[in-house]
């Protein structure tokens, strides 16, 4: 024969069980991940990275300064803004960001503010005619900066 | 040239040992490959083999040094040193230990070598890079570092299982250039199955390591740190429909076609080993990758 106060006491101690699960479970992630609002923004914002680093090779090639500083100056512009993007710690199944990105968050600005300082760099040397015509090594110096970073920071 | 030295020293020997004409012809032909061996084309030898990123630890190490840890299915394999180092690296080795080393897996008192060492690829080296190679190691500073032993799960750490291994899998077969294709695509064929060893990475492996030749290149789910690694075919999924520029790009500088730029364990590649060839032999890789069929990814 199961007490009242025994099954009241069992009872609780299930609730609070429950409780702590749910709130463990979540504790992962203070934004909902329902609509994955951040990683489109962020993933988006890497992709015109890509973007940009073509149109910077293709300036490189055809000796166009002009367009090769542009280039660069949104790759700074989006190198810089990379951490705020990154803020939010949103995991989804397509986003390919570890763990690491938000345990490591100094070292993952670091990281953003090489790339910016490398496309900065190339901006300011096209802007003043001593732009490398090589277009591998121009992509390449701030090419760099990005595995340094997907390195550590991106899976597979 | 092995006629350049054959006239000189039965010159020299003819004279010394006149009286021992019987025991100059043997000599000769033990000898062995005698190029005055060359560490500046070593250097690039070395480069292209990719030896640094394992030889080395990842934080702190000395070059060459040894000590990396390489975690696998059958346990931690901490990796040798290979600086001229004579009691804990590899001085005083003669060209036949590192040439039996490099191209049968065996060390100088005849034990068998665990095949995450890939001399499952580089036995496909020819003499002149791998004397020139050990010429350029010769060069690097010696460092006293024992490593310790691997560790392994029963039975691998028994070190006899490897011949076993060997019999099975291990053809140790030079690289035979095919008539039939350009310079450029055995000069590929040489890179990616020899020093490159490409495939150490991108073919998949059966349940005891060992590549599976029959779906080379065409990629590893379960790779290096347990990472997908992509299919380097002209199949789906990997690099298949990349040009051979594309593939030359990447090769340098880690770009890829749509202008992301690879991470994880490639990185590395590039850095110490495509990065640092020639534009030619980077086409050279292309020609031969843009010509293997087609081959399903197995990641």
């Amino acid at each position: 024969m199961v007490s009242v106060r025994k099954t009241l006491k069992l009872g609780t101690l299930a609730a609070v069980a429950v409780a702590v699960g749910v709130a463990l479970g979540t504790a992962g992630s203070n934004v909902a991940s329902a609509d994955h609002h951040n990683y489109e923004k962020r993933n988006a914002a890497m992709k015109s990275m890509g973007s940009a680093m073509k149109k910077l090779g293709t300036a490189v090639s055809a000796g166009n300064n002009t367009d090769a500083a542009a280039a660069a100056q949104e790759i700074a512009a989006l190198a810089d803004s990379t951490p705020e993007l990154f803020a939010a710690r949103e995991m989804t199944d397509k986003s390919r960001a570890k763990e690491e990105v938000w345990k490591n968050m100094n070292d993952f600005k670091a990281k953003a503010a090489a790339t910016a300082a490398a496309a900065n760099k190339v901006a300011s040397d096209a802007m003043g005619g001593i732009l490398s015509s090589d277009p591998r090594a121009v992509v390449g110096s701030i090419g760099a900066t990005c595995s340094g970073c997907h390195k550590v920071y991106r899976a597979k | 040239m092995s006629g350049d030295f054959f006239s000189e020293s039965s010159f020299a020997m003819g004279q010394t040992l006149r009286f021992l004409p019987i025991l100059v012809l043997p000599a000769l032909v033990l000898a062995g490959p005698v190029l005055a061996a060359d560490a500046e084309h070593g250097a690039y030898v070395f480069a292209s083999a990719g030896c640094a990123s394992c030889h080395t630890m990842e934080k702190g190490g000395a070059f060459l040094a040894g000590g990396r840890e390489l975690k696998t299915d059958f346990g931690s394999f901490f990796t040798p040193n290979i600086t001229p180092d004579t009691e804990t690296g590899i001085g005083g080795w003669s060209d036949k230990d590192f040439l039996r080393a490099m191209r049968e897996g065996v060390s100088p008192d005849g034990g068998h070598y665990y095949p995450t060492f890939p001399y499952t690829s580089y036995a496909r080296m020819s003499d002149e890079d791998l004397l020139d190679l050990k010429a350029y190691l010769e060069t690097v500073p010696a460092v006293r570092n024992e490593v310790r032993d691997h560790d392994l799960h029963f039975p691998f750490n028994i070190r006899m299982s490897v011949f076993v291994w060997k019999l099975l899998f291990f053809d140790g077969n030079r690289f035979e250039p095919n008539p039939a294709k350009s310079d450029a695509w055995n000069r590929g064929a040489y890179l990616v199955n020899g020093p490159g060893h490409c495939g150490e990475c991108h073919s998949p492996r059966n349940i005891l390591g060992a590549m599976d030749n029959d779906r080379a290149l065409s990629g590893n789910s379960n790779g290096p740190e347990g990472d997908a690694v992509p299919n380097i075919t002209r199949g789906p999924g990997g690099i298949g429909d990349w040009s051979e520029d594309e593939i030359v790009v990447a090769l340098e500088i880690g770009m890829m076609p749509d202008g992301d730029f690879l991470g994880g364990a490639m990185t590395d590649v590039i850095d110490e080993n495509t990065g640092k060839l020639s534009d030619d032999d980077r086409r050279a890789i292309a020609t031969y990758l843009t010509s293997l069929p087609p081959l399903a990814s197995n990641n």
